[in-house]
């Protein structure tokens, strides 16, 4: 077998200098070669792959395109058909992958993963206190709504946002200081963990459900400004029954605005599982008249596809649409919760042996060839170590000065004083 | 729209002779309470007639020139636009305007003041309407946590929003009736507002459209339609001036106040009537200082759950402080005697 393997590769090697032309002869060439590939990986057996991933593997197609490297530059997947509520068509069954694509993808999702797994350790050692509402699991959410909208567009989010922070433009440095409480921290130490903003991004939001409409005022002001912009408004399955979104819904579907509604049902709201709080569980028809799309949210490039789907919908100017992404959190509801009480520890095991986001890709990427085993475990090196850079940085960082207490209450204002906690001490206010 | 009383239009911004700028939404400390009425004087000394015009019209001219010089202020609120606002407060603006403007809302509250809020979070300036402040409680935490944000995102997220309504009692009613100032008052953050008289009214709505932090502004109802005339010696911070008592009141209860001096003056007690809560934020009595003269004493009235029967309460109270307590006021020590006056605690509706 080996031997057969090696072959290949030489073979390989020998034609990749030539430029690929279209003929019928190099067309077979090209076939056997692929599937080739598809006996010697199966051969090589990578590890915990799941078995409808080998399935949908032997019956994609390699698209040839002009490349000298080793790897493949391309690839077309098969995806999960999606859920249509009130729609006629849905997002399409295939999605495309890049190299490059792929490549940014794991790592973002990985940088995500492995943040979160710090946060945890750095919480456990009471170095991050308060709230700390963690996102690993769910991953291929946030980086496959990034995929399908761009930095111009506006999101929002509840408190579970550390990942969106990271997809939105923020660096791993400044979350973490940010969650430590120091002055490095992307709202200087004063926000934490559900109070991060970045451009476009409005957080990071304590309150369940008031997002929505906040969301929403984002879309209006999009529309009133005429710029082509849409705003991505997201809510979990425990906020899901909060009036505020049915408020939200009516608005927005009544003056067309840009939003796209998209609820991470992670199948618990805090230990109360989807059966026990809502009546409804089908979570994309509750905007009744509104369009809505059931997908699954542990592939990226299903979210991916998605995403571009409703963006291209709202974009268009036929108002909102709404979004339901299945996924599933390894953790607790909090850094406080232990996350078993509710649920059993081998339906956490089963997900992340079946349905890991990061497993998929990786897969997916290796079977492809469309990445070398070493060039991942690179990358997770590489992230590694920015993490524990982050880690460093967030737990060496100084606290906000005490003057700090008082500044921005106000914005554009002269300094003021403020009354401290008795009515002798007072403390200055600047903008 | 304002006219004077040969008939033409006063030009904007000249209206009044208040500039928006001259009422700076900071807190009002008795160093600037004096040269702030000077500058008042003088503006006031410039304009050349009189004329009159009600709270109501006030706020309009203020909300229809802010609209007309920033493109991204907007009105939001249940009836504003096509019903010219439930107390005809933006009377043809809609009709000016048009509907990207002046929007109408259905009846959800809490929906409609978070898109207000997203909406300023994106860098439009909404003015969201609520129907009476009452009906604010079911969007409350939308106005409270407006507040939070340019704190949380250390000054990355400015908040430029006003929300606005009527404010407190009414004529006959037992519901709707309530005052919220001291509730909004508590939240740091928020800047609340509630003056009594039109040129308080226009120039506060001006400053708070044009201030970048969330503002809330009080109207009372019952003073909508009350016009105001003004001649050149009036003093908008005080009322009436006095030197045996200093009233301190804020909206409608300022009526009241200059009532009860009135009352008073036949009896020989002259009461100093003084606007103290333009800015209500109950917190700072404690540092207000007024200028105190000797032997001067000080009741306060605070517009909580108010009824029309407190005027009489108040004079009968004050009557009796003059003629039977004797209050030795040291001048160094600027001792004060407070005096707060409410209404009954008694909860209504």
């Amino acid at each position: 077998m080996p031997s057969l393997i090696n072959l290949i590769e030489e073979d390989r090697q020998q034609q990749g200098g030539e430029k690929r032309s279209e003929t019928a002869g190099r067309w077979q060439q090209d076939s056997m070669q692929k599937m080739l590939t598809i006996i010697s990986n199966v051969l090589r057996g990578s590890a915990s792959r799941n078995g409808a991933q080998v399935v949908s593997e032997a019956a994609s197609m390699v698209v040839s395109s002009r490349s000298y490297a080793d790897f493949t530059p391309e690839a077309t997947f098969d995806i999960k058909k999606v859920d249509l509520h009130r729609l006629e068509e849905g997002p399409p069954l295939t999605a495309t992958l890049t190299r490059e694509e792929g490549l940014k993808y794991y790592r973002t999702m990985q940088t995500i993963r492995r943040m979160e797994l710090k946060a945890d350790q750095l919480y456990k050692q009471k170095i991050i206190r308060g709230f700390c509402h963690l996102y690993d699991g769910q991953e291929a959410c946030a980086v496959g709504i990034e995929g399908g909208i761009t930095l111009s567009d506006h999101l929002i989010t509840a408190y579970r946002a550390h990942g969106y922070t990271l997809t939105r433009g923020g660096t791993v440095r400044e979350i973490m200081a940010e969650l430590t409480g120091r002055r490095g921290g992307i709202a200087k130490g004063k926000g934490g963990s559900m109070h991060m903003y970045t451009k476009n991004f409005y957080g990071g939001n304590g309150i369940v459900g008031a997002q929505v409409p906040l969301g929403a005022g984002v879309a209006l002001a999009c529309k009133y400004l005429g710029n082509d912009q849409l705003c991505v408004s997201l809510y979990g399955d425990g906020a899901a029954n909060q009036g505020q979104i049915f408020e939200t819904y009516n608005m927005s579907s009544l003056w067309k605005l840009p939003i796209i509604f998209i609820c991470e049902n992670n199948q618990y709201g805090m230990g109360t599982s989807v059966e026990r709080s809502s009546a409804s569980t089908e979570y994309y028809k509750r905007g009744d008249y509104i369009p809505g799309l059931r997908v699954d949210g542990m592939d990226v490039l299903c979210v991916r596809e998605a995403t571009k789907f409703a963006a291209d919908h709202c974009r268009s100017g036929k108002g909102p649409i709404l979004m339901e992404l299945q996924t599933y959190r390894y953790h607790g509801h909090s850094m406080s919760d232990p996350g078993v009480s509710y649920r059993t520890r081998e339906e956490i095991q089963e997900v992340r042996s079946k349905s890991d986001p990061i497993s998929m890709l990786k897969d997916r990427m290796l079977s492809n060839n469309m990445a070398s085993i070493e060039e991942l475990k690179e990358i997770d090196i590489a992230v590694r170590k920015e993490i524990e850079d982050a880690a460093q940085f967030a737990t060496t960082d100084p606290e906000p000065p005490l003057d700090d207490l008082c500044s921005h209450i106000f914005a554009t204002d002269q300094p003021f004083d403020v009354r401290g906690a008795t009515p002798w001490t007072k403390l200055t206010s600047t903008s | 729209m304002l006219h004077r009383r040969d008939g033409s239009r006063f030009p904007p911004d000249v209206t009044l002779g208040i500039q928006a700028k001259e009422f700076n939404l900071g807190f009002i400390r008795p160093d600037n309470l004096v040269s702030h009425g000077l500058r008042v004087f003088r503006c006031l000394l410039s304009s050349v007639s009189l004329f009159q015009v009600n709270v109501q019209d006030a706020l309009n001219q203020a909300m229809d020139e802010e609209l007309e010089r920033d493109e991204r202020v907007f009105l939001l609120g249940e009836e504003v636009a096509q019903y010219d606002g439930a107390y005809k407060v933006s009377r043809g603006l809609w009709k000016k305007y048009g509907d990207k403007r002046i929007i109408d809302t259905p009846v959800t509250e809490m929906g409609f003041a978070g898109i207000a809020v997203g909406a300023a979070f994106a860098g439009l300036r909404p003015i969201c309407e609520f129907m009476t402040w009452n009906f604010s409680m079911q969007a409350i935490d939308q106005v409270i946590n407006s507040a939070k944000t340019y704190y949380m995102s250390a000054g990355g997220q400015p908040v430029p929003i006003v929300f606005r309504g009527p404010n407190g009692s009414s004529a006959g009613k037992l519901t709707n009736i309530y005052c919220f100032a001291a509730w909004y008052g508590h939240c740091p953050g928020l800047k609340v507002v509630s003056p009594w008289n039109s040129e308080d009214a226009r120039g506060l709505l001006k400053a708070a459209i044009r201030d970048d932090n969330p503002v809330v502004f009080k109207a009372n109802e019952l003073m909508y339609g009350v016009p105001f005339d003004l001649s050149e010696e009036v003093m908008p911070k005080v009322e009436r001036q006095g030197a045996h008592i200093t009233l301190v009141s804020h909206s409608r209860c300022v009526g009241f106040c200059l009532d009860a001096a009135a009352v008073l003056a036949k009896e020989g007690v002259e009461c100093e009537v003084s606007i103290f809560t333009l800015s209500a934020r109950v917190c700072e009595l404690a540092t207000f200082q007024l200028q105190v003269k000797q032997w001067r004493r000080r009741g306060w009235l605070l517009f909580l759950w108010a009824t029309n029967k407190l005027c009489y309460f108040l004079i009968f109270f004050l009557h009796f402080i003059c003629t039977y307590i004797s209050v030795s006021v040291s001048y160094d020590q600027k001792e004060l005697l407070d005096i707060r006056t409410a209404t009954t605690h008694l909860k209504l509706g």
